[in-house]
Formats: structure tokens, C-alpha cells, sequence
């Protein structure tokens, strides 16, 4: 797989926000690769900085956050250096983003064919030069693709008309409209009921074959995480904690946070293992220690983690962030 | 556990009348009606800790708030103990209520912004128990510590602290009153999931220092698979199956039930589980489809069910299903 050059190339980005009390540090120094096809997942808990980082990736972090530093590569434009116009050309058409919220993400006072067209008329200009009843029929028919019942009449719906599931589903279809190389589904099914959320992954894991997409599906389940994704990264205070394959990271967790996570979620197939909570909760960003930022809340402190951890990269794709962890496997 | 059920849920419906415009009065149009609840019976024994799942819009939590008279009932009695506490009124229901409280999922919504922690957390006692300042002052301070909380933190308001202290402040202000019966209405959904653990277990540790009768309604079927004795399922204002939490998840009968453990995304299962994936939304309240209330989405759908509605009738020991597969 690392033949091939990767879609996305983060590189130590750094995204800040400047605010009376502080500087917040939401992203501190990430990197992500991503190639074509893969499916990778970002888990975090809120606060990790998981949608600030991909919010960096579509250019959407206004004042007063800034990047402050670093790099993001999509195959060989740089990012970070593109006016407002040019990436207006990227964003929805070769990179699109599903919002957490689908209430607040739609515009409620717009129909909804209005708003899955709107992206074909600003994006495709073949589509926009054959006249508003072909966009609409392209409309209709990403309105079918995603699987809106009963699409035909439901285009001159407003949002609040649909439920929670096929709003969801409508920003899939404004995001996927125009075929984008890379999908990024920020908490794509956070405020979905369990039938209603196994319908909308297995619709973006069906239009990622059928598409051949990279997708990024951002989330804190880890369940999500381990059925739907070839390759997983867990953040935790605006850093990379672990990354590696998702079975190697979720059987084998290295980084005592991830392997807090998975000791804290009830599972149904283990109903009579306790669960342990990781105690405490995460720390400001503002100006924070140069010490291992999980230092306050973890079982296997010692006085050597009150330094700045590197991520540390080890055999089979695979990097941590502990010091701990280097005796386990040798670097590769 | 004692056997004696505590809670007693006789044939409970609640239907909400949606308002109708002038015109459609005028046009003689017919009213529409939701019907949230419907017809459901059910017991919770003492000790005992009963989960109540299903899909948004399936009546569970209209069925909370019935059970504690926050919602009037349409037909149909609940009884605690021995008093039945539909037919009570004023002062009487005022007796019965400080055994009951509820737990609220949002726990940016449930507390009074204006009012600091010590002030949220006496109030019941204020309204209930007329102790004197001093004692209600301990008994909040005591309260406070047993979820958790630190004392230094009483005279601050609730947009100081986290999500996580906020649900805690919650439950210290539905436990001072030392209930019999409580209410947990999604008490972790809104928490973040290393924190939702923490709440999880003080909510256990909690059961059982005050011997607490539970009803907990939550989505998330690890979660009340993890805290229940039993489980009850729902849907569209119906109680589709209920068992014991070994029974129900090991052996489920309703196929309602069936899908809604197989669409649970799970950890030990890497890569993508080939699931039964249901067909369409949860219908509206407004227009119940007839016969099985499930048959429009159900993958073993039959003839009669769309024409007859199952009994909730019970198959094995403690486990009762309604659907016309086990008649």
C-alpha cells in the first residue's frame, strides 16, 4: 500500500485558536496519511480536536482560529497556500464533508433539491450549461442513490419535513454529488438510532466500492470504528495517541488512553465484565505542560512521562505515543 | 431482591392531541392524534432494575414520564406499592412523588442555570422534607460527596462544570429525597464515552446503596444491558418483548428485537458484519399502520400480520414476546 502516493498528506498541522484566556492548542502537531481508497477512522472524545483537524482539511476555520503551522497535501496541491477561489473549486467537488448536526448543517428555508443542486451548479459545468431540468434530474437521482423513499415527491421538502436518518442521508447526497475523491463524515451517525445508523454506514461503505473513495469517517464509536474501517488513529488533546490497522489497534491497544477507551465501554458480548472508567477528564488546551498530555489521567505514570512524547513508529504501520510502549515491539 | 413488584403498569396508553388550525376545525378535518403509548403493561419488582430500549419516537420515554404522573395517562392505572397512583390528587400525590424521581438525559437542559448547586440540589428537600437549614444543609453537602463531587463546589453555578459533574449533580438532586422508584431517561447518551463510564458506574455503585428500583430508558443497548436485570423492548408505543437480560439478548424472539441487537456496531467484530438492515424509518405515531404495528419493516412479515395484532403473550418463563411467530 505504501507504493502508492497518498490522496491526503497531513503534515504536522497545527490548527489554534486565539482566544481572552489563552491560546488553544485544538490541534497540536498531527500527521495523516491517507490513500486512495482507504477507510480510515479518527476516534476522540470531544475536546481531542478530531473535527477541528478535518475542519483544517476543508479550509472552514475561521477567526478566531488559523492554521498556524504545517502542511495539508491533497495529491499534489498544497492546501494550506490556496486562495478562497481555488478552494472553492476543491471543497465539495474533490473533497466534501458530512456535518455531525443535520439539522443545523442544511439550510431549513431552502428546498432540499435546491440544496443537493447547488453543488452541481457550482461545481460541474457540463451539468450547469444542459439547464436546471437536468441538474434536477441528477438531483433526483442522487436523492435515489442514497435511498430517500419516495423521492419523486419529496424534492420540494424542507429539511424539518425529513427525519434524522434521511437528513443525514441528504447531506451524504449533497456530499457525494459530485464524486468526490474523499469523503469526510464528521460523527456521521452520533444522533442516529442503532437501525437507523447500520443503514447510513452501510450506505457510505457501499457508495465507497462502488465510487472507489477515500473516506474518513470521524467519531468517539469505537464500534463504528472497528466494523467499518481499514485503518484507525486515536486522538486525544489535539494529538495523535495511536494509529495503526484497526483490528492491531483495537485487539492489541498500546497507548494506555485507548486502552482505557475499550476497558470503559460496555460490550454486549462480555455482559459480565465490569467496565472501568479512566478517571478524571481531559485537560485545557491553553498553554498546555510539555508532558505526556494523558499524564493526569493515567494508570501507568511513571516520572519518565513528564517530557514531550514523540509518536513513536513501530513495525506494521503502526505509532504510539508513550514511552512505555517501546519495549513492546521493535521499531521497524 | 424481594419478588413483590414495586411498580405496576396496568394497560397504560397516552395519546397527544396535535392542535388543529381554525381552518382545518372549519373543514371539519379529523384530529390528529399521536399515540405514543399504547396499551402497556408491565411490573418492576423491588430492587429490581428494568431496561426499556427501542428506536426515537417509540413511546419510552412518554411511558417514564407517565409512570411518574408527569404526563397524564389516557386510559389505564400505575400502582407503587399499593397506591395507585393515577387515582390520586393534591396532597396525596405530593406524598407518592417524593418516592419517585427522574433522571434526565440533557444535562445542559435539566438544571437551573440561576440557581447554584447546593440550591438545585436542596430544592426537592425544600418541597418535600421541611428540615431545618442546618440539616438540609448536610444533607445535600452528604448527597453531593456520595456522587462524587467535591463540597468546595456547592456554591457554584452549573455552567462551571462539565458535562460529566452536571449528570452527577442530577442524580445527587433525584436521590436526596432517598426515592424508592427512579427514572433514568438516557442518564449517558450526551457523554462523551470515557465519561459515560464513570457515570455508569456510579449509577451501579448508587443502586445499590440505596437500594434503588430502576427504570432505565436508554437507546444504547450496552449500556442497559450492562445495568439491568431485565429488559423490556418497544416500539411505536408498544411493548414488543420483555426477559431477563441473559434471555432476552441470548435468545431474542421478536424480530423487532433481533435487528435492533444486530445493528449494535460492536468492537470485537473487525471489519464489516454482514447485519440485517431494516428497510425504511420507524412510521409515524400519527397513522400506526394496522395489524403488527412492525409488519411494514419486518423481514419474517406474514398475511396475518398485517391484518391482526399479536397479544404480548409469554413464551418461555419470564419472556414474553408479542408477534404471530410464537402463537
Amino acid at each position: 500500500m505504501k507504493s502508492i502516493s497518498p490522496l491526503l498528506k497531513i503534515k504536522n498541522l497545527r490548527t489554534y485558536f486565539d482566544t481572552h484566556a489563552g491560546v488553544v492548542r485544538a490541534v497540536d502537531g498531527i500527521d495523516i496519511d491517507l490513500y486512495p481508497g482507504e477507510c480510515l477512522g479518527v476516534v476522540g472524545e470531544s475536546g481531542s480536536g478530531k473535527s477541528v483537524a478535518f475542519l483544517s482539511v476543508m479550509g472552514l476555520i475561521k477567526k478566531p482560529g488559523r492554521i498556524a503551522s504545517g502542511s495539508i497535501r491533497f495529491e499534489d496541491r498544497e492546501l494550506t497556500a490556496l486562495n478562497p477561489r481555488q478552494y472553492r473549486d476543491i471543497r465539495g467537488k474533490e473533497i466534501a464533508m458530512t456535518l455531525q448536526d443535520s439539522l443545523t448543517a442544511l439550510n431549513p428555508s431552502i428546498k432540499i433539491i435546491d440544496q443537493i443542486a447547488e453543488v452541481l451548479k457550482e461545481h460541474d459545468r457540463d451539468m450547469a450549461a444542459k439547464g436546471p431540468k437536468a441538474i434536477r434530474g441528477w438531483a433526483l437521482e442522487m436523492m435515489k442513490l442514497v435511498g430517500i423513499p419516495d423521492a419523486e415527491n419529496r424534492l420540494n421538502d424542507y429539511p424539518h419535513q425529513f427525519s434524522g436518518g434521511m437528513r443525514q442521508r441528504i447531506m451524504i447526497a449533497i456530499a457525494l454529488s459530485c464524486k468526490p475523491k474523499l469523503l469526510i463524515a464528521d460523527e456521521p451517525t452520533t444522533a442516529l438510532d442503532v437501525t437507523i445508523q447500520a443503514q447510513v454506514l452501510n450506505l457510505i461503505a457501499d457508495i465507497k466500492e462502488e465510487l472507489n473513495m477515500s473516506v474518513i469517517i470521524i467519531t468517539h464509536n469505537l464500534g463504528v470504528v472497528s466494523e467499518y474501517t481499514d485503518r484507525t488513529v486515536v486522538m486525544y488533546a489535539g494529538q495523535i495517541v495511536e494509529s495503526g490497522l484497526t483490528g492491531d489497534v483495537i485487539l492489541n491497544p498500546l497507548h494506555p488512553y485507548t486502552k482505557g477507551l475499550l476497558k470503559s465501554i460496555p460490550r454486549l458480548s462480555e455482559r459480565d465484565k465490569a467496565i472501568h472508567p479512566i478517571p478524571g477528564q481531559v485537560s485545557g488546551l491553553i498553554e498546555p505542560a510539555s508532558q505526556c498530555r494523558f499524564l493526569p489521567r493515567c494508570s501507568e505514570q511513571s516520572e519518565t512521562c513528564r517530557t514531550e512524547i514523540p509518536l513513536k513508529t513501530l513495525s506494521g504501520h503502526r505509532e504510539v505515543r508513550c514511552i512505555k510502549a517501546k519495549e513492546e515491539t521493535d521499531k521497524c | 431482591m424481594n419478588n413483590a413488584p414495586l411498580l405496576k403498569v396496568e394497560n397504560v396508553t397516552k395519546h397527544f392531541e396535535m392542535k388543529s388550525s381554525v381552518i382545518d376545525r372549519y373543514l371539519l378535518k379529523k384530529q390528529n392524534i399521536v399515540q405514543a403509548v399504547t396499551n402497556v403493561s408491565l411490573e418492576i419488582r423491588e430492587g429490581e432494575t428494568l431496561g426499556l430500549i427501542g428506536e426515537s419516537g417509540c413511546g419510552k420515554s412518554t411511558l417514564g414520564r407517565v409512570i411518574l404522573r408527569l404526563h397524564e395517562p389516557t386510559h389505564g392505572k400505575v400502582f407503587l406499592g399499593n397506591e395507585e397512583i393515577t387515582a390520586l390528587r393534591h396532597e396525596d400525590l405530593k406524598k407518592v412523588k417524593r418516592k419517585m424521581q427522574i433522571i434526565f438525559q440533557d444535562p445542559y437542559a435539566s438544571l437551573n442555570p440561576r440557581l447554584s448547586v447546593a440550591e438545585i440540589v436542596r430544592l426537592p428537600l425544600k418541597i418535600h422534607e421541611p428540615l431545618s437549614r442546618k440539616e438540609m444543609d448536610d444533607r445535600v453537602a452528604d448527597m453531593i460527596e456520595r456522587v462524587g463531587l467535591d463540597t468546595q463546589y456547592l456554591q457554584r453555578y452549573p455552567h462551571q462544570f462539565s458535562g460529566g459533574q452536571r449528570q452527577r449533580i442530577g442524580i445527587a438532586r433525584a436521590l436526596v429525597l432517598r426515592p424508592e422508584f427512579v427514572v433514568c431517561d438516557e442518564p449517558v447518551s450526551a457523554l462523551d464515552v470515557s465519561i459515560q463510564a464513570q457515570i455508569i458506574q456510579l449509577m451501579g455503585q448508587l443502586k445499590e446503596e440505596f437500594s434503588l428500583t430502576l427504570l432505565f430508558i436508554s437507546h444504547d443497548i450496552s449500556v442497559v444491558a450492562y445495568l439491568s436485570d431485565r429488559i423490556a423492548v418497544m416500539y411505536l408505543g408498544e411493548l414488543v418483548e420483555i426477559g431477563k437480560v441473559d434471555e432476552l439478548l441470548n435468545h431474542p424472539l421478536h424480530p423487532y428485537t433481533k435487528v435492533l441487537l444486530d445493528a449494535v456496531p460492536q468492537v470485537d467484530r473487525i471489519g464489516v458484519h454482514k447485519r440485517i438492515v431494516l428497510t425504511g424509518d420507524i412510521p409515524s405515531p400519527l397513522s400506526p399502520p394496522g395489524g403488527c404495528k412492525f409488519h411494514t419493516r419486518c423481514p419474517d412479515a406474514m398475511a396475518v400480520c398485517r391484518t391482526e395484532a399479536p397479544a404480548l403473550e409469554e413464551h418461555a418463563a419470564g419472556h414474553s414476546v408479542s408477534c404471530h411467530l410464537y402463537r
